[in-house]
């Protein structure tokens, strides 16, 4: 108990790659309805809508450097991660005053794994259920090693899985033994 | 030892080309790739394998598959030892070692053997009506070390599970004709199919018997696109369709076991499959029934198809000189497959009269309406005698034999579609129940079906296959083709143990008896007699069970109906059902922000809750206790700093959000300002305490909710649950955050100091921020939301910064530690100074019955004029009981003993009436002697009272005593 499982430290093994996705500025947008002010003003600098329900996009912001990914997790709530800190802190001081729906900084609260390679559903179906695994373009809630996960796919072939920070080594761990036992 | 191995083409399965060794018992035989333990041991001649469970009689092989009741094994030996494999379901592999179970010294010499000669002392449910006096615990040990059959390990099993979640349209369960024609079809109209096939090979039955339209079907399901999947057992069908099976893996089995035994090291040996099915199609076929003649538990007495694949897979002869027992027409089909291969069949012994017999075999006699009457030989088969109208019943004859074939039938392999909550109906023509229509979700197709014409069975399934892929309406089931069959097949009034369990030593006798004394229920009947239990769960046995049961009751097999079908169908390993979650994986473990820091600082790390967090820093030769002692100390004394990071925290936003926790939380938060904190009490609608935490305001509709560490969950599933199903009308957001921040408590009376040391601003020193008090500010450029609270009543800063910069801010307090003599401090001395306080512990103090007044919260009931989660309840006469059990302070009389946690407190001796419990208790650093919290029976009014503790036998004194222990004006907390 003393020593936690290995972290989100890389897998590689014959068509899979994981790693921990660093940097990253991650955020809950919370609304109370996608018509409010909060939602135009985050569209607004998105420069696109917000996903809809199970759904996850990637855009660049207009007249940002930064990529943002954004991911459905439920009526009230949208998933967003920045790789830029200056455009996310932007964002945060453009909804601060908000009064119909509000950023939540999540930073460092959740680890982000990135999965590559055509196993990476393999993989998935070992740590939680096939039915939470996501088209391209979704978001899905659902379970990974036992602890609560959201995972979407932007990319083909590759998936984002965001775990609660304190899992992570647990939810690390039990994909680095299912991925040595992929053969 | 006699070669009974064909010579090619029979044993299509082998590959004669690969010899192998093995042994058994101690000694060594031969074999080929593709045996399987029970074929080989034919194939050697060996047909003692095993003693039966409770007689210890001589058993031998009796089937080829999941079904078999005697052949059991214990495989390998240490860690790999696996105890009641089927011998009929192992693959041979050089090297391996197998035993057998339930015998001792030998197999050949059983001193248990005992047991038969007793027979008639150990009728069915013999230890309920013998071992009563002088009580059942004397026997107990006893029975218990003489019941099982083989051997655990007793180590830990080396070996890797994992589970696969899965998704199909179509599952078709069984790979023989009728579920591949099924998956063909429903694969060639486009549905996803996934084929599951219990054996290494597809095609059942017919593999091994070259046919050639079960190759194309193969090849026409892979062109298809069926997802195949062999070795893959599905045992059990749960709601919703959810299918489980298991997948041995090739390479996994015996044959590891023999290569890594005395290794350290394990491979993947199985695989749970949880597969969610739109349509599941059930063709798992049928099981021989058994026919019941005296002695026909002999090695060498064996089912019919068993016998007939033993020559075409593995080209074993188990005989040379065969009768086959017959109650249908199957019987036939084998007589002739096995002259085909040159064994001499001499007789049909068929208890149907000549009218019902359906089939012929050339060459071979029939004897209609006969029966077994006696079968000659002790080990093995010698000889049978046969009653016949042939014989005019009273000449029995006497025939010459190595090999008795029972083919009393068919019993179709419902279990799927019984789990799944189907109806049977019984067919009385061929004695076999059958599904009655679809279960939920669960199509029947072949011969578990009740179908059992080979065209009828391809049609059927394709057809079902077919509509099952387009959803449309599924074909009717027809079935017949079986011919025949008598229900009853047993004889009255002869001599000798007719058995209908094999593998629990149930006989007609048994069931007879369980009749007499009105265990008339077929599940009482399963108790009272034991058939249909154990590893077999009754698959050859439980049809003859429950017809017997109707013979004896008067009632058609119709009326007794069967068991209750559970899963699994059969045995699955431990291994199996725990999958991933062993070793460190055994449960999701919470690791904090800053655990390397804490275990270079020399933590002892233990579980609260799901949280592994320092219980102590205990310094060379120091323990637990003593290394707790001395931090507590060292925060009164000076300062201390404690990882808070598991503390829960929500953010709780929107214009309701103030009015939503005042009807949350018994406290009223809707009056704070932002920057004020207040302490609350979470309740639930029965007005029990369920949680605690502090309430701070950051802005008008903000708010930040500190909840318990292990109460963060279901406190944030309590505010949405009430948010989405009753205060629909609120606009207020929860959104969870404890993993984002990690929280650094301060505390002692130079908290502030030492904080200071490091950077902090002066707006947050004791003089300019007040206890109870919220600052958003920064850290080392992050931000920081400090809280002025305590829970260990010293001046206390908790500091909420990004998880990632905890352990930086950890570094800097311990680098400047030495200069104010501060400590880190873990759970444990954080309980010691809150019980000084006398701070309850919601789970510690508390328990499902814990109401607020019960904890010194009654004046903030009557004080709170809005609702509140809980107040109604809190109105009921029981919450007004004078009775109830009150939070008080307790304390040894002798100053000396400490009070054990979960001790009662009780006027009497012995203590027949407890009047409460101690809650919490320690040693107190800061008083010098033991100190204590409880719940007593009107405790708030008994100050001063002397209290008899109970505690394993004996009494310690002690006396209630005013709380807090220690600084009850409070003024520590102001620094």
């Amino acid at each position: 108990m003393d020593s936690p499982p290995d972290g989100p430290a890389d897998i590689e093994s014959e068509g899979l790659r994981v790693a921990g996705l660093c940097g990253w500025r991650i955020a809950s947008l919370r609304h109370f309805d996608r018509a409010g002010a909060f939602v135009a003003e985050v569209e607004s600098w998105l420069g696109a809508p917000l996903p809809g329900p199970l759904q996850a996009i990637s855009c660049r912001p207009p007249g940002q450097e930064a990529a943002a990914i954004l991911a459905w997790r439920s009526p009230t709530e949208t998933m967003m991660i920045c790789d830029q800190e200056k455009a996310f802190g932007e964002l945060e001081q453009r909804l601060a005053g908000s009064v119909d729906g509000s950023m939540v900084n999540q930073t460092g609260g959740f680890a982000i794994f990135q999965m590559q390679g055509r196993r990476c559903s393999e993989l998935l179906q070992r740590i939680g259920a096939k039915t939470a695994i996501p088209s391209l373009g979704e978001a899905r809630g659902g379970r990974a090693g036992e602890v609560h996960a959201l995972t979407l796919s932007i990319r083909a072939g590759e998936f984002l899985m965001f775990i609660e920070r304190s899992y992570a080594a647990h939810v690390a761990q039990w994909m680095r033994v299912s991925a040595s036992d992929l053969c | 030892m006699t070669s009974m191995r064909l010579a090619a083409p029979w044993g299509r399965r082998l590959d004669r080309s690969q010899r192998l060794t093995f042994r058994f018992n101690g000694r060594w035989y031969g074999g080929y790739t593709g045996d399987t333990l029970a074929s080989a041991l034919l194939a050697n001649g060996v047909q003692l394998v095993g003693r039966s469970f409770k007689l210890h009689r001589p058993r031998g092989i009796f089937s080829c598959g999941v079904e078999e009741p005697n052949g059991l094994v214990d495989l390998s030996s240490g860690a790999m030892r696996t105890p009641n494999m089927r011998a009929t379901l192992v693959d041979l592999c050089d090297g391996l070692i197998a035993e057998s179970v339930n015998c001792w010294p030998s197999v050949r010499f059983d001193v248990g053997a005992l047991n038969d000669k007793l027979a008639a002392l150990l009728p069915a449910g013999f230890y309920y009506k013998t071992f009563k006096w002088p009580t059942w615990h004397l026997y107990e040990p006893a029975i218990r070390r003489m019941a099982g059959l083989g051997r655990a390990s007793g180590q830990a099993d080396p070996d890797r599970y994992e589970e696969v979640s899965e998704q199909t349209e179509v599952l078709v369960v069984g790979g023989g004709l009728a579920g591949l024609s099924a998956a063909v079809s429903a694969a060639e109209a486009g549905a996803d199919t996934l084929l599951l096939a219990s054996g290494a090979t597809l095609g059942g039955a017919l593999a091994w018997r070259a046919d050639p339209y079960i190759e194309e079907l193969i090849a026409r399901a892979r062109r298809s696109g069926v997802r195949l999947l062999t070795r893959t057992l599905a045992f059990g069908i749960y709601d919703h369709n959810l299918v489980c099976a298991r997948e041995a893996m090739p390479g996994a089995g015996a044959a590891a076991t023999v290569a890594r035994a005395g290794t350290a090291g394990g491979v993947l040996r199985e695989r749970l499959w949880k597969i969610r099915a739109r349509a599941v199609i059930a063709a798992a076929g049928a099981f021989e029934r058994p026919m019941i003649f005296p002695n026909n538990d002999r090695p060498g007495v064996m089912l019919a198809n068993a016998a007939e694949k033993y020559v075409d897979a593995f080209g074993v002869a188990c005989g040379q000189r065969v009768v086959i027992a017959a109650n249908s027409d199957s019987a036939y089909r084998v007589a002739g497959s096995l002259r085909a291969a040159g064994l001499d069949v001499i007789a049909v012994v068929d208890r149907r009269p000549p009218a019902d017999i359906g089939a012929r075999a050339a060459d071979v006699r029939t004897l209609a309406g006969a029966s077994i009457m006696r079968v000659g030989g002790a080990t093995g088969v010698r000889s049978c005698t046969v009653i016949s109208p042939d014989t005019d019943g009273s000449r029995p004859e006497r025939l010459d034999c190595d090999l008795i074939l029972s083919a009393g039938g068919f019993a179709p392999a419902v279990h799927l579609h019984s789990q799944a909550g189907g109806r049977l109906r019984w067919l009385d023509d061929s004695a076999m129940f059958v599904p009655e229509g679809a279960a939920a979700g669960v199509w029947s197709a072949g011969a578990c079906a009740g179908i059992f014409a080979r065209d009828a069975v391809v049609n059927h399934a394709a057809e079902l296959g077919l509509a099952l892929a387009r959803r449309s309406a599924a074909p009717l089931v027809q079935a017949g083709g079986a011919g025949k069959s008598l229900a009853a097949t047993h004889l009255m009034g002869v001599p000798g143990k007719q058995f209908v369990d094999l593998q629990n030593d149930v006989s007609t006798a048994d069931i007879g008896l369980a009749a007499q004394e009105n265990y008339r229920s077929v599940e009482h009947l399963k108790r009272y007699t034991t058939t249909g239990m154990g590893t077999d769960q009754g698959k050859t046995s439980n049809v003859n069970a429950l017809v017997l049961m109707g013979e004896f009751t008067g009632r058609e097999p119709a009326l007794v109906g069967t068991t209750k079908f559970r899963p699994p169908y059969a045995p699955v390993t431990l291994g199996l059902l725990a999958g991933r979650r062993v070793g460190p994986l055994y449960r999701p473990l919470k690791y904090l922000p800053a655990h390397d820091w804490h275990r270079a600082q020399g933590a002892l790390f233990e579980q609260f809750g799901s949280w592994v967090r320092p219980a102590a820093y205990p310094k060379a030769g120091e323990s637990l206790r003593s290394a707790a002692e001395r931090e507590a100390a060292a925060v009164r004394a000076n300062a201390g700093v404690l990882d808070g990071s598991p503390l829960g925290k929500l953010e709780i936003f929107g214009p309701d959000a103030a009015h939503f926790l005042d009807l949350m939380y018994l406290g009223t938060m809707s009056n704070l300002n932002p920057g004020q904190a207040r302490y609350g009490l979470l309740l639930n609608e029965n007005g029990v305490v369920v949680d605690d935490g502090i309430v701070a305001r950051l802005g008008p509709q903000h708010y930040w909710v500190n909840t318990t560490s292990a109460g963060v969950e279901r406190t944030a599933a309590a505010f949405e649950e009430w948010l989405q199903c009753e205060y629909t009308q609120l606009r207020v957001l929860i959104t969870p955050v404890t993993s984002r921040w990690g929280n650094v408590t301060v505390a002692g009376p130079r908290a502030w100091e030492w904080l200071a040391s490091v950077g902090f601003e002066a707006a947050l020193a004791p003089q300019a921020m007040k206890h109870m008090t919220v600052t958003q500010s920064r850290w080392a450029g992050a931000p920081a939301r400090v809280l002025r609270a305590s829970f260990s009543g010293e001046l206390g800063y908790e500091v909420n910064l990004p998880a990632d910069e905890a352990a930086t801010l950890l570094e800097r307090l311990g680098e400047r530690a030495a200069d104010f003599g501060a400590v880190p401090y873990g759970i444990e001395a954080l309980e010691i100074m809150r019980i000084e306080k006398g701070y309850i512990h919601i789970g510690t103090d508390t328990d499902g019955t814990t109401l607020p007044q019960d904890i010194g919260f009654a004046r903030a009931i009557e004080r709170k004029a809005a609702n509140f989660v809980g107040r109604r309840s809190l109105l009921r006469p029981a919450a007004r009981d004078p009775e109830r059990f009150q939070l008080v302070a307790l304390a040894s009389k002798d100053g000396r003993t400490r009070l054990p946690v979960g001790a009662q407190i009780a006027a009497a001796d012995p203590p027949t009436q407890s009047e409460g419990h101690v809650t919490s208790s320690c040693w107190s650093p800061s008083l010098g002697r033991p100190i204590a919290l409880g719940m007593l029976a009107r405790g708030t009014q008994r100050l001063g009272e002397k209290l008899r503790i109970h505690h394993l036998g004996a009494v310690i004194e002690a006396e209630v005593v005013k709380a807090p222990f220690v600084d009850p004006p409070g003024e520590r907390l102001h620094g």
